[in-house]
């Protein structure tokens, strides 16, 4: 008994031991993760800081006149487009015109007021405000075809197979968000917004990930949402605490007059999931304030452009792409994180 | 420019239009088509293009100035043509120097895509921009430089036939 009491107290002062070592490592690893630049999810992010890296389009030079959509490709080249001239203008990652393509027309490659760009795989979508359709182009930015699609588009996202997201709006259909394959035939989509007779209420800019969830940033409402491909509502969040629209009456619509968001996009680098959203007007620095959202929609961190910008751009490699003097210049940015 | 005064002045313009090729039809000898390279700026009809900047951002309101430009008679034979671009919007702004070069390098694309060949400044002190308080305008001058007519952008199909009546007029 007392030679069993012995082995038992030696289990125990070495169960003890082992306990205590397991614990020390388990320390260490949570210090580890803590203090690293590991996987974002096990950190919390404290604040982004930015450093610009490159500036296209001068104050005395012809690069840029008053850009508007932007988008880049695998290898960094930037593509924007141009409302002053009607253009597409590929430039590349060190900020050097490649090509320019479009001039004034509906006609082929040509353009009224060219607006959204996204691209995938080779592919360049361009969006114009006036003209109906979606032209593509190639990487070179000939011109390829043109898909079809009736009603305006307020944003555009490339998917793989030759797929592109829009959302678009009409008077008396308010705002959905359509799956278009290159012949323009509608494959699915997501009726995401009540049925309201205010035009443009439900309009919103759109983000996928990986997986297929679809984010959207309200227009014209404190609204951010997740939603699975399926049409199920994962969440939605609120940052601005806004609860009344202001409105106008134009001809018999009644119109909202404040942008709450501009913009939402995601960084998945280095594993990790944030959602970034540009203001509208009515943040503390309007249409400069990046609000910064894990992909549970906790807000997690804002950080501030230096200018004003009508849109943000993230490529693949992480660089942050937004407006300075007025769409004349764009400006490129690293990103740096810090984490509590 | 109210729109009395300005439907006021379309009419005595109107009346004059129509009374012009009589005029020129009998007292007027034939014309020789030098006349044309010969007819000094000073005696030509001024048309005064007052732009609002703003404009520039509202792609149906170009439609309508660019489908003005482009019935300008080839080389402007027989008319001059200038454009002044005001900023109504932002006053405040014509005094920073940063807007007014932004200003003036959307000018300059504005300018290179359309292929403007008419004078186009941006007027940096605001002086016209009382002209324009309804948006982008059109003068026409005369001879001794007085505004007989005016007409807010977008231009109505009438008004468009009042400025090619006095432009081919012009021609001969």
């Amino acid at each position: 008994m007392r030679k069993f009491a012995r082995i038992r107290r030696h289990v125990d002062v070495t169960e003890m031991k082992n306990g205590i070592a397991l614990r020390m490592v388990l320390a260490g690893l949570l210090l580890f993760i803590f203090c690293s630049n590991g996987p974002a999810g096990e950190k919390k992010l404290r604040e982004i800081a930015l450093k610009e890296v490159l500036s296209i389009g001068a104050l005395d030079d012809d690069l840029l006149y008053m850009w508007a959509g932007i988008t880049t490709d695998e290898e960094g080249n930037i593509y924007i487009s141009d409302a002053m001239d009607y253009s597409i203008k590929k430039f590349g990652s060190s900020g050097q015109l490649l090509n320019k393509v479009g001039r004034r027309g509906q006609g082929p490659g040509e353009f009224l007021a060219p607006r959204l760009l996204a691209s995938w795989n080779g592919m360049l979508y361009a969006t114009d405000q006036t003209l109906s359709g979606v032209q593509v182009f190639d990487e070179n930015l000939i011109y390829k075809y043109k898909i079809p699609f009736k009603w305006p588009i307020s944003d555009i996202k490339a998917l793989p197979d030759i797929r592109i997201a829009v959302i678009s709006f009409s008077m008396g259909r308010g705002s959905e968000l359509f799956i278009l394959d290159h012949s323009g035939a509608i494959l699915g989509g997501l009726d995401y917004g009540n049925k309201q007779e205010t035009l443009l209420l439900n309009n919103a800019d759109l983000e996928i990930d990986q997986e297929g969830n679809l984010y959207l940033a309200y227009s014209f409402q404190d609204r951010i949402e997740k939603w699975t491909s399926s049409g199920e509502k994962i969440w939605a969040q609120n940052l601005l605490g806004i609860k009344k629209i202001e409105q106008k009456k134009v001809d018999k619509f009644m119109v909202p007059t404040k942008v709450t968001y501009k913009n939402i996009l995601l960084d998945n680098l280095d594993n990790r999931e944030y959602l970034f959203i540009l203001s509208g007007h009515l943040a503390e620095n309007p249409s400069r304030d990046i609000f910064v959202l894990n992909n549970d929609g906790e807000h997690l961190t804002t950080f501030t452009l230096p200018e004003a910008s009508h849109c943000i751009h993230l490529d693949r490699r992480g660089f942050l792409y937004s407006r300075a003097n007025e769409g004349v210049t764009l400006k490129k940015y690293k990103l740096h994180y810090v984490y509590e | 420019m109210n729109r009395r005064r300005q439907r006021s002045i379309t009419c005595r313009l109107l009346a004059a239009i129509l009374f012009l090729p009589y005029m020129y039809a009998f007292a007027i000898p034939e014309p020789n088509p030098r006349d044309n390279n010969e007819r000094t700026s000073a005696n030509r009809v001024l048309l005064l293009l007052v732009l609002d900047f703003s404009d520039f951002n509202c792609p149906l309101c170009l439609d309508s100035l660019l489908n003005f430009c482009r019935m300008l008679p080839p080389n402007y034979s027989g008319v001059s043509v200038w454009g002044i671009v005001v900023n109504n919007k932002d006053q405040d702004k014509n005094q920073n120097s940063l807007s007014i070069q932004i200003m003036e390098k959307r000018i300059r694309g504005f300018i290179e895509a359309n292929d403007i060949g008419f004078p186009l400044v941006l007027d940096r002190h605001g002086m016209f921009n009382r002209l324009s308080h309804q948006g982008s305008t059109l003068m026409v001058l005369d001879f001794k430089k007085q505004i007989v007519s005016s007409y807010d952008f977008p231009l109505e199909s009438q008004e468009i036939q009042h400025i090619q009546q006095i432009l081919f007029l012009q021609q001969y």
